[in-house]
Formats: C-alpha cells, sequence, structure tokens
C-alpha cells in the first residue's frame, strides 16, 4: 500500500482506539456504607434471624464481602441494592448451617392456626370480614406494619421462615425444600398455615371481621 | 369440597400452578363461597403487603431497636477498616 493509506490506516486504528477505552470505573466507597446502609441491612437481617447477634454478624459478613467484591460492581444497581443481594444469600447460607433435624410436621406444629378456623366438616366457623384499604397505602403506615410485624412475631419460627423465604426471597418451594431440609409437601403445608394465621391475626389485629357465622 | 380444602388448595396455587382438576374444582367452590373468594382476596393482599413492606424499608423510618446499637456499629467499623 501507498505511504498515505498507510497514514490514513494509522489514523483509523487511533480514532478507534480511543472511542473503545473503557468507561470511568466506578468509585466505591465502602467506608460510608456502613453509616449509610447499615441500619437498613439490619433491620433487614433482624426481620429473618430474630436474633441482634447473629443479625449484626450477617450485616458484617455482608460489608466485608461487599468490600472484597467491590471491582465487580456494576453500577446496574444501586449500591444498596446490590448490598441487600449480597446480605440475603448471607441469609439463606445462616439458614443452611443452622438447619435442624427435618420437620416432623403434625408434632412441631400448635393444634390451632388452622384447624380452629373450620369445624368438622371443614367449614368456616367464621366468615372472612371485608378488607378495606389500598395496599401501596397500608404499606406506608407505621402503624400497619406494626401490626404485620406483630403477626409475622406470633408464627412457630419455622413456619415464618418458609413464609420469609417465599415471600420476601421469592424463592420456590422446591428451593425452600433444600433450605429447610423438608419435603415439597411440608413446604406447602406450612406456607398454607402461615397465610391463614396471618390473615386472621391482621383480621383481628387491623381489619376487623364482618361478625357471621359460618357458611 | 370444602371450605377448608378449598382454602389450602387458594394457598398451593400461589406457590405452583394448579392442575386442571384442581383449577376446576376450585373455581366452582368459589362461585358460590363468598367466604372463600374473600380468603382468596386476603391471601393475595398479604403477598402484596410483604413486597411491599421490604420495599419501604427506609433508613429515616426505623425504630431504635430496628438500629444497630453503638457497641456494633463500633466493632463492625473496627473491622471493616482492618479489612478494607
Amino acid at each position: 500500500m501507498s505511504r498515505v493509506d498507510d497514514q490514513q490506516q494509522a489514523q483509523e486504528q487511533a480514532q478507534e482506539q480511543a472511542q473503545a477505552q473503557p468507561q470511568p470505573t466506578i468509585v466505591l466507597d465502602p467506608e460510608s456504607w456502613l453509616d449509610e446502609h447499615g441500619d437498613v441491612l439490619f433491620a433487614h437481617a433482624l426481620n429473618h434471624v430474630r436474633d441482634r447477634e447473629v443479625a449484626e454478624d450477617l450485616v458484617q459478613e455482608t460489608l466485608l464481602a461487599g468490600i472484597e467484591a467491590a471491582g465487580t460492581f456494576a453500577g446496574r444497581s444501586t449500591v444498596r441494592t446490590w448490598l441487600m443481594g449480597i446480605l440475603r444469600h448471607k441469609i439463606l447460607q445462616h439458614y443452611r448451617r443452622s438447619r435442624r433435624k427435618p420437620l416432623q410436621l403434625d408434632a412441631a406444629l400448635p393444634p390451632d392456626g388452622v384447624d380452629d378456623q373450620f369445624n368438622r366438616l371443614g367449614k368456616w366457623r367464621r366468615i372472612p370480614g371485608r378488607w378495606k384499604g389500598d395496599p401501596d397505602e397500608l404499606a406506608e403506615r407505621d402503624e400497619f406494619l406494626e401490626a404485620l410485624t406483630h403477626c409475622l412475631d406470633e408464627l412457630p419460627a419455622r413456619i415464618r421462615e418458609a413464609f420469609m423465604l417465599s415471600e420476601q426471597h421469592r424463592l420456590a418451594a422446591e428451593k425452600i425444600c433444600n433450605v429447610l431440609d423438608v419435603t415439597a409437601t411440608n413446604v406447602y403445608v406450612m406456607l398454607y398455615r402461615a397465610r391463614s394465621a396471618l390473615r386472621k391475626c391482621l383480621e383481628s389485629n387491623w381489619f376487623g371481621g364482618d361478625a357471621g357465622k359460618g357458611c | 369440597m370444602s371450605c377448608r380444602k378449598a382454602t389450602e388448595l387458594i394457598s398451593v396455587s400461589m406457590d405452583r400452578p394448579l392442575t386442571r382438576g384442581e383449577t376446576i374444582k376450585l373455581r366452582c367452590h368459589l362461585v358460590i363461597c363468598t367466604a372463600c373468594r374473600r380468603y382468596r382476596r386476603h391471601v393475595g393482599l398479604l403477598r402484596e403487603f410483604l413486597i411491599r413492606s421490604t420495599l419501604w424499608l427506609d433508613a429515616a423510618s426505623l425504630t431504635a431497636e430496628q438500629r444497630l446499637s453503638h457497641e456494633a456499629r463500633s466493632r463492625i467499623r473496627r473491622v471493616i477498616q482492618q479489612a478494607g
């Protein structure tokens, strides 16, 4: 090729290289994470494990893991979301580590929760009431969240774990089996008991029921 | 189908798709049973509340019990500083 062509080619190559330079690296500030996100991470962990010391350890592990993995943070989500993702993973690890023997369902659960809501023929003793309110609006109200938290606290621990794994972690039943070391059928039963107990508790403590006989 | 059985199926339907047979039986029951229709609405709302209550976990609205204690915060800070 002629020299002019060579020069042109070199110029084009230089232009290409300039355009292909890496994006400016995201600057992370791990020292600020504890101040900005520590409490929220702690509150979320506490929702699951119910033990302050364990929750504190989980927050610490999360922040350390975040520091180690800081190079992989791609900036597609906020730092808060990213750290929450790490925390969720740590919570799952915690559940697996503290796995107990497989649940003996009938022995482990109190007789009520579901059974006392229906008579011997399987009909409602009290018809569920009408619930008024909009989820978006209710979820913003502290008093409602207190009632919800109270009702969650009332659940037996294993039932609550299963329910949180399903509803907060969005785990499928098969995954919950593995984490809690129970069968899929057990998981369905635990979730049913959780929902029925929570429904009844929230109705008593917040929504109020219509006074009605069973159908 | 009893209401007890219907509520079990309603709950299961939130965790896996129902079979065709289950769907038909449940629908037949719900057509005639206000109580179980309300149950279905309520447990659906429960799911919505859980989803939203996580989202609304905002630092400013946490109670004192939901926050790290001073000691815990200091301890974690020391560990992080050593690592970082």
